[in-house]
């Protein structure tokens, strides 16, 4: 008997019925959480950029200095009598600001260089992983300053500061999967079906390399957090009046002992976002393959 | 068969002298894959290719579709001599010769139904670009998939029907060749009777010639008309199939011969009994004589000299060996040789 008719006709297991990737997403553990994470984080982070903050960010009260938590302060106020959670929401939205738009410049350059190094012929491959090594050889801090001091201290010199340095690893992430690919079967077939190269690049290898994108993106975001308030926290941040999470964090180091939520307030803000772009790259790992969206 | 064949056949595809070396290049050891494989395919017709893992099988497969270029020789179809090197002629190609791998799966985009894979064949050739979907259908009939198939990604499959849909891709550019390359060897046992006799009725139905690659005999059997031995790189013995396995010229023949499970416990103790040895020998551990020599039982002084020729004994059987060109020049009509070599140990 035919395989193809071991299944009768209009059982249940008739039509097979395929989850969107956003479905998908939304139906795994991890992925839901970082979702409604990446979701919050986002719309806080917006609103403080727009300047939707409960207080202005930079108002100062001398009324309410170093105030604890209250329903009014959720964060509390700093010793200028500034509402933290403001400031913090302010600094959000800088930090996703410089954050997203690193990750678009290595995300771009990254895999742009990975493909060609893993599709196109030894030289370029060679040609590029030398130069994805030396940039391996600088230390991110080191090359970070450089850029900072040699470009100057705004949202784009941040962000090229935080991006580049992760232009290699991009390149390493997306070259590998491009290699395997291109000696696949698949590919070949694609080949002997008289396929171009480019539609063999653009409709079979990139699709199948886009999650891997996904989910480097989603991990990279929440280290471009964490960069770029290391960059503040050193100094190295937009120049105030400005908020950003590194520098309130610096400036509550010395008050941390008398308010300890000015230390805990932009901290706790940091780790949220950073643990929500994580969950959300955890859950597009487990659900960027096809093979795992069959209802 | 080869250019010495008295009858007037429709040779749909000519492989000349393929030569390919991989490596050699800055002290990496050579690998000679292929050495002077000369192969004729007949129009409408099944040639059987067959010999151990690391024969050159899979290579000459690459070769005939064109994916990789042979060092030497040359390929021609229809007449016309193949060179795939540039994107057009890799296209005009593509619609004479396809290619059906051994693992069903991963020949398919794992992130395509079944559907886009056939549409988009299509699309790439401008074939039946009014009604694609038809032809969908039709195509997935003619290799017996209800058009519920269409929508499922190959891990929806089973390996008989992501094999079934490899095969409607292959036939959507309408080609005249096939080459299988063991395209049953990744299958449950149970499926592969199915595939093969899909491969027989669509060969009738549409008139195409296939390379029928397998170290499977009793798969061979089923399918081929013709077939040729490779053994390490070369073919050693071609001729029809009847031909070559009722009289086996080759020892190694012989021996692949004698592996065919038979379903007779008195045969299979026979068999134990007579033991082909099973000595693996690496293609560049030979560097002059009959490659065969190290495993043969039947090896002479001559054969660590000389590498014997591929030579016509009778009408279209051809064989590399000396002693076999000995035994059967001194008796060259008589189709039963009871001392055909490989036949009884000494």
């Amino acid at each position: 008997m035919s395989e193809s008719t071991t299944i009768p006709p209009g059982s249940d297991e008739d039509v097979v019925r395929h989850r969107g990737w956003f479905a998908a997403l939304w139906h795994s553990r991890d992925g839901r959480r970082g979702v409604i994470i990446v979701g919050v984080v986002l719309v806080v982070g917006l609103m403080g950029l727009w300047g939707l903050t409960p207080y202005a960010a930079d108002a100062q009260n001398p009324a309410s200095v170093l105030k604890g938590i209250s329903f009014s302060h959720p964060m509390g106020t700093d010793q200028f009598g500034r509402d933290v959670f403001s400031q913090a929401m302010q600094g959000l939205g800088v930090s996703l600001e410089i954050a997203f738009l690193s990750v678009l410049i290595a995300g771009v350059i990254g895999t742009i260089g990975g493909i060609v190094a893993g599709f196109l012929g030894k030289w370029t491959s060679a040609m590029i992983m030398r130069m994805t090594d030396m940039m391996f050889a600088i230390p991110t801090i080191l090359f970070a300053l450089a850029i900072v001091t040699a470009l100057g201290f705004g949202i784009v010199d941040s962000a090229i500061a935080i991006g580049v340095p992760w232009i290699p690893i991009f390149v390493r992430v997306v070259r590998s999967p491009v290699l395997a690919l291109r000696e696949s079967d698949f590919v070949r077939a694609g080949r002997v079906l008289g396929f171009s190269r480019l539609r063999l690049l653009w409709r079979h290898i990139l699709p199948n390399v886009a999650g891997v994108i996904a989910v480097q993106t989603s991990l990279t975001l929440s280290w471009a957090i964490v960069a770029e308030a290391g960059l503040s926290f050193l100094g190295l941040g937009p120049p105030p009046p400005t908020a950003s999470l590194g520098e309130m964090v610096n400036n509550a180091g010395s008050l941390a002992g008398v308010a300890w939520w000015t230390l805990w307030g932009p901290s706790l803000v940091i780790v949220i976002a950073v643990i929500g772009f994580n969950f959300l790259g955890d859950g597009l790992r487990d659900t960027s393959d096809p093979r795992t969206r069959t209802r | 068969m080869l250019e010495g064949s008295f009858t007037v056949v429709d040779i749909v595809l000519r492989a000349h002298d393929l030569v390919k070396v991989y490596g050699g290049r800055r002290g990496q050891s050579q690998v000679d894959a292929l050495s002077d494989v000369s192969i004729a395919l007949e129009k409408g017709k099944t040639l059987g290719i067959v010999g151990e893992s690391g024969c050159g099988k899979s290579t000459l497969a690459r070769l005939l579709v064109g994916l990789e270029a042979p060092s030497s020789g040359t390929i021609e179809i229809n007449g016309h001599l193949v060179q795939a090197n540039e994107h057009s002629a890799r296209r005009a190609l593509a619609r004479k010769i396809q290619l059906v791998f051994q693992d069903p799966f991963s020949s398919l985009d794992p992130r395509m139904t079944v559907e886009k894979a056939l549409a988009e064949v299509l699309k790439v050739h401008s074939l039946q670009t009014n009604d694609a979907v038809a032809r969908i259908a039709e195509l997935m009939a003619m290799v017996g998939l209800t058009a519920r198939f269409a929508s499922r990604y190959p891990h929806e499959l089973s390996g008989g029907q992501a094999q079934r849909v490899a095969i409607a891709r292959a036939l959507a550019v309408e080609p005249q060749i096939l080459v299988l390359d063991e395209p049953t060897s990744a299958l449950d046992v149970s499926v592969r009777a199915e595939i093969i006799n899909l491969l027989v009725r669509i060969q009738d139905e549409l008139k195409l010639s296939y390379f029928f690659i397998s170290h499977d005999l009793s798969m061979v059997r089923h399918i081929s008309d013709d077939i040729a031995v490779m053994y390490l790189g070369r073919v050693v013995e071609t001729g029809r199939y009847d031909q070559v396995f009722s009289t086996p010229l080759h020892p190694y023949t012989s021996a692949l011969a004698d592996a065919i499970p038979v379903p007779d416990p008195e045969h299979e103790r026979s068999r134990q009994a007579s033991g082909s040895d099973a000595v693996q020998v690496q293609v560049d551990q030979v560097t002059r004589g009959c490659p065969y020599a190290p495993r043969c039982a039947l090896v002479e002084p001559a054969c660590r000299e000389t590498a014997p020729a591929l030579t016509e004994t009778s009408d279209g059987h051809f064989v590399s060996c000396h002693v076999a060109l000995r035994v059967a020049s001194r008796r060259p009509t008589d189709p039963t040789m009871s001392d055909a070599p490989g036949g009884d140990e000494p």
